[in-house]
C-alpha cells in the first residue's frame, strides 16, 4: 500500500513537473465551463468555498509565506471586510459594492496601524504570531460588545435584496464566477510577485532579514507593502463571504478558528509556493464538506477532527506542505 | 486604602492565580524545547472534562481530582511528545503550527463529540461560601484556587531548583549536546517536560472547574491568555509567568469593575499589544 502510494506520488510529481501549466490551464478552462453544463448546487457550493479559501490563503501567503512574517490573525481583515458589508447594508441599505471598498479602506488602515510599529521594531516569529492572535481576538470582542449595531455574538442576518447592484443573485453561478475570478487573480498575482524584484526581496527577507537589510533592501517598506496587499485581498474575501452567506457573526468571521484555518490551509499546501495555498484549499475544503455531508448533522465535530488529523500528518510527513513534496527540485519555477 | 479598591485588587489577584498554572506550564515546555504549545488551553479543557467526569461518576471533588488528572495528562503529554512533537522539533515553527493547530482541532472536536457543546459545571455550594475579612469578601472556591495554584507553582519551582531531574531538564535546555555527553537522555527529559507542562494545564483545569464552567471551546480564550502572559513576562521566564499572570488578572479586575466586564479581556489584549510594541521581549525576557 505504502509502496503503491509512493509510486503514485512519484508519477504524479513527474507529470506535474513537466505539465503543470498545461494541466492547470485545462483545469481552469474546465472549471470555467462546468457551471454552464449544469452542476448540482451542492457541488457549486463546495467549489465556491474552495475558490474563496484558495484566494484568501494565497493572499495570506504573500506576507506570511514569502516573507515568513507568519500571521495567525488574518481573520481580523477578513472580518473587517465582512462586517463593513453587513453593517452598511443592514443599517443604511448601502450596496455591498461600497461596503467592500469601505472594508478595503478599513483593512488598509488596520494593516498600517499594526504593521508600522511591529515591522519598525522587527517583531518576528512567536512574538508577531501572538500579537496577530491578540489583534483578531480583540476585534472579535469589540464586535461582540457593540451589540446594538452588530447583533452581538449572534451576528447579523443580511437583508435580502436580490439585486445584482447589491451583489445578490438568484443562483449560485454568479458567485461561482466571482470567486473563481478572485482566485485566479490572486494566483496570477502570486506568480507575478514571485518573479518580480519585490518577490525576491520578500524571499530574501524570509531567508535572512539582517542580510537582506545589509544588501540595501528596505525591509520595513517591503514587508509593509506585502502586508497591506495581503490585508486588502483578505478583506475583499470577507466581503464576498458576507454577501454569499448573507450572515456574519464575530466568531465566524473574526474568530481564531478562521485564522487557524487560513494559516494551516496555506501551510498544508505549501506557503512559499505560488500554487501551494490553492492545493491546500482544494484538498482540505472538499474533504471538510464531504465529511460534513456524509455524516450529516449526526456527529458535529467529525469534519474538523479529520482536518486536525490531516494537519498533524502533513506536519509529520511533508512539513513544507504538499507542493514541496510534489515539486521537489523545481523550486525555481514553483 | 479604600476597601473597595482593596476588593478589586484581591479579585485581580484571585484571577491571576488561575492563570499562573497555565502560564507556568507553557513556559516549562517553551523553556526546554523552544516551542510553544498552542494547544495548552485545550489540554486544560480536557483536564476540566476529566475532573467533571470524576465528579459526576465518583463524586470526587475537583481539588482531589488533581492527582488522577495530572497523571493522565502527564501520560498524554509524554506520548504526545514521543509520537507527534518529537518529529517536528527540529522543523521551522510554521510546521509546528500545523502540528499544534491540528492538535487543537482534534481535542476541541473530540470534546464536542464526547461531551457535546453544552456548558457544564459542577455544583458545590460550599465553594461559593464567602470568607469575610473586615469589608473584604472572598469566595471560598476562588481562595482555594489561588492557594492551590501557588502551592503547585512553588512545587514546580523547587522541582527545577533542587530535584535532580529538574536539573536534568535545565541542563538539556541550556546545552543539549553537553547534556547528552554527560549521559542525560535529552529525549526522555523533553518528554517528561512536555508531560509536566501539559499536566500543569490539567491541574489548572481542576482548580478552575469549581468556579467556572466547561465547554469544548473554553480553552481558546484561556490559551490566548496564556500566550499573552508568557510573552508579557518574557518567554521562558518563570518569574515572568507569575508576574504576568497577576498583571493580567489585575487589569481584568479593574477594567471589569470600572468599565464593563465584557471589555476586561479586550483591555488586557489591547494593553498586551501596546506593551509588546514598546518592549518586544517582555518584562523579564532574555536579551
Amino acid at each position: 500500500m505504502f509502496k503503491i502510494s509512493k509510486y503514485a506520488i512519484g508519477e504524479l510529481s513527474v507529470f506535474l513537473k513537466r505539465r503543470l501549466y498545461q494541466a492547470l490551464f485545462i483545469a481552469i478552462i474546465m472549471l470555467a465551463i462546468l457551471p454552464i453544463l449544469g452542476l448540482p448546487p451542492y457541488i457549486l457550493h463546495v467549489l465556491i468555498t474552495s475558490f474563496l479559501f484558495a484566494y484568501v490563503c494565497t493572499a495570506w501567503s504573500y506576507i506570511s509565506g514569502y516573507a515568513r512574517q507568519v500571521s495567525l490573525g488574518h481573520s481580523a481583515f477578513f472580518g473587517l471586510g465582512a462586517y463593513s458589508v453587513a453593517l452598511l447594508l443592514y443599517h443604511f441599505n448601502i450596496s455591498p459594492l461600497i461596503g467592500l471598498l469601505v472594508g478595503v479602506f478599513a483593512s488598509m488602515l488596520l494593516a498600517l496601524a499594526i504593521g508600522i510599529p511591529s515591522f519598525k521594531i522587527g517583531l518576528k516569529g512567536i512574538y508577531y504570531i501572538f500579537s496577530t492572535i491578540a489583534l483578531a481576538e480583540l476585534l472579535t470582542l469589540i464586535f461582540i460588545s457593540l451589540r446594538t449595531y452588530t447583533g452581538g455574538a449572534l451576528g447579523l442576518a443580511l437583508p435580502i435584496r436580490r439585486n445584482p447592484l447589491y451583489l445578490q443573485f438568484e443562483s449560485k453561478i454568479p458567485y461561482y464566477y466571482i470567486t473563481l475570478g478572485l482566485w485566479l487573480f490572486s494566483l496570477v498575482l502570486a506568480k507575478k510577485i514571485q518573479s518580480s524584484r519585490f518577490g525576491y526581496y520578500l524571499f530574501a527577507i524570509r531567508e535572512d532579514e539582517e542580510a537582506a537589510l545589509a544588501c540595501g533592501i528596505n525591509v520595513f517598506k517591503v514587508k509593509l507593502k506585502a502586508h497591506i496587499l495581503s490585508a486588502i485581498l483578505t478583506s475583499i474575501g470577507g466581503s464576498i463571504y458576507a454577501v454569499y452567506y448573507l450572515y456574519v457573526s464575530p466568531e465566524s468571521v473574526f474568530g481564531v478558528t478562521l485564522s487557524f484555518r487560513i494559516a494551516t490551509t496555506s501551510l498544508f499546501g505549501g506557503a512559499t509556493s505560488w500554487i501551494g495555498p490553492t492545493i491546500g484549499a482544494f484538498v482540505l475544503t472538499p474533504v471538510l464538506e464531504y465529511v460534513r455531508i456524509t455524516l450529516g448533522g449526526k456527529i458535529v465535530g467529525v469534519p474538523l477532527l479529520i482536518y486536525g488529523l490531516l494537519l498533524v500528518l502533513i506536519a509529520r510527513f511533508a512539513p513544507g506542505g504538499i507542493s514541496e513534496k510534489l515539486f521537489k527540485g523545481r523550486e525555481k519555477v514553483v | 486604602m479604600d476597601s473597595f479598591i482593596m476588593q478589586v485588587l484581591i479579585n485581580g489577584i484571585l484571577l491571576g492565580g488561575i492563570y499562573v498554572t497555565i502560564a507556568v506550564g507553557l513556559n516549562v515546555i517553551y523553556g526546554v524545547m523552544r516551542i510553544i504549545n498552542y494547544a495548552q488551553g485545550d489540554f486544560l479543557m480536557i483536564g476540566m472534562y476529566i475532573a467533571y467526569w470524576l465528579f459526576i461518576l465518583l463524586g470526587m471533588i475537583p481539588y482531589l481530582a488533581i492527582i488522577p488528572v495530572a497523571i493522565t495528562l502527564f501520560g498524554m503529554g509524554f506520548l504526545l511528545f514521543l509520537y507527534i512533537v518529537k518529529p517536528v522539533l527540529k522543523l521551522p515553527y510554521e510546521s509546528q503550527i500545523l502540528t499544534f493547530v491540528g492538535i487543537i482541532f482534534i481535542l476541541q472536536n473530540f470534546a464536542l463529540i464526547v461531551w457535546t457543546a453544552d456548558y457544564r459545571s459542577v455544583n458545590i455550594p460550599q465553594m461559593r461560601y464567602p470568607i469575610v475579612l473586615g469589608d473584604l469578601y472572598i469566595p471560598l472556591g476562588r481562595l482555594l484556587t489561588l492557594i492551590l495554584s501557588v502551592i503547585i507553582t512553588l512545587l514546580v519551582y523547587f522541582f527545577f531548583k533542587n530535584a535532580k531531574f529538574g536539573k536534568f531538564i535545565i541542563a538539556a535546555s541550556q546545552d543539549p549536546l553537553g547534556a547528552e555527553i554527560i549521559g542525560i537522555d535529552t529525549s526522555a527529559v523533553k518528554a517528561v517536560a512536555t508531560g509536566l507542562g501539559i499536566a500543569l494545564a490539567g491541574i489548572g483545569g481542576c482548580i478552575l472547574l469549581p468556579i467556572y464552567y466547561v465547554y469544548p471551546y473554553v480553552g481558546t480564550r484561556l490559551g490566548i491568555l496564556g500566550f499573552i502572559i508568557i510573552t508579557l513576562g518574557g518567554l521562558g521566564s518563570f518569574i515572568g509567568a507569575i508576574v504576568g499572570s497577576f498583571i493580567i488578572g489585575l487589569i481584568e479586575s479593574f477594567v471589569g469593575t470600572y468599565f464593563s466586564s465584557e471589555l476586561a479581556f479586550a483591555a488586557a489584549l489591547l494593553l498586551y499589544i501596546i506593551i509588546l510594541l514598546v518592549k518586544p521581549k517582555g518584562l523579564f525576557g532574555e536579551r
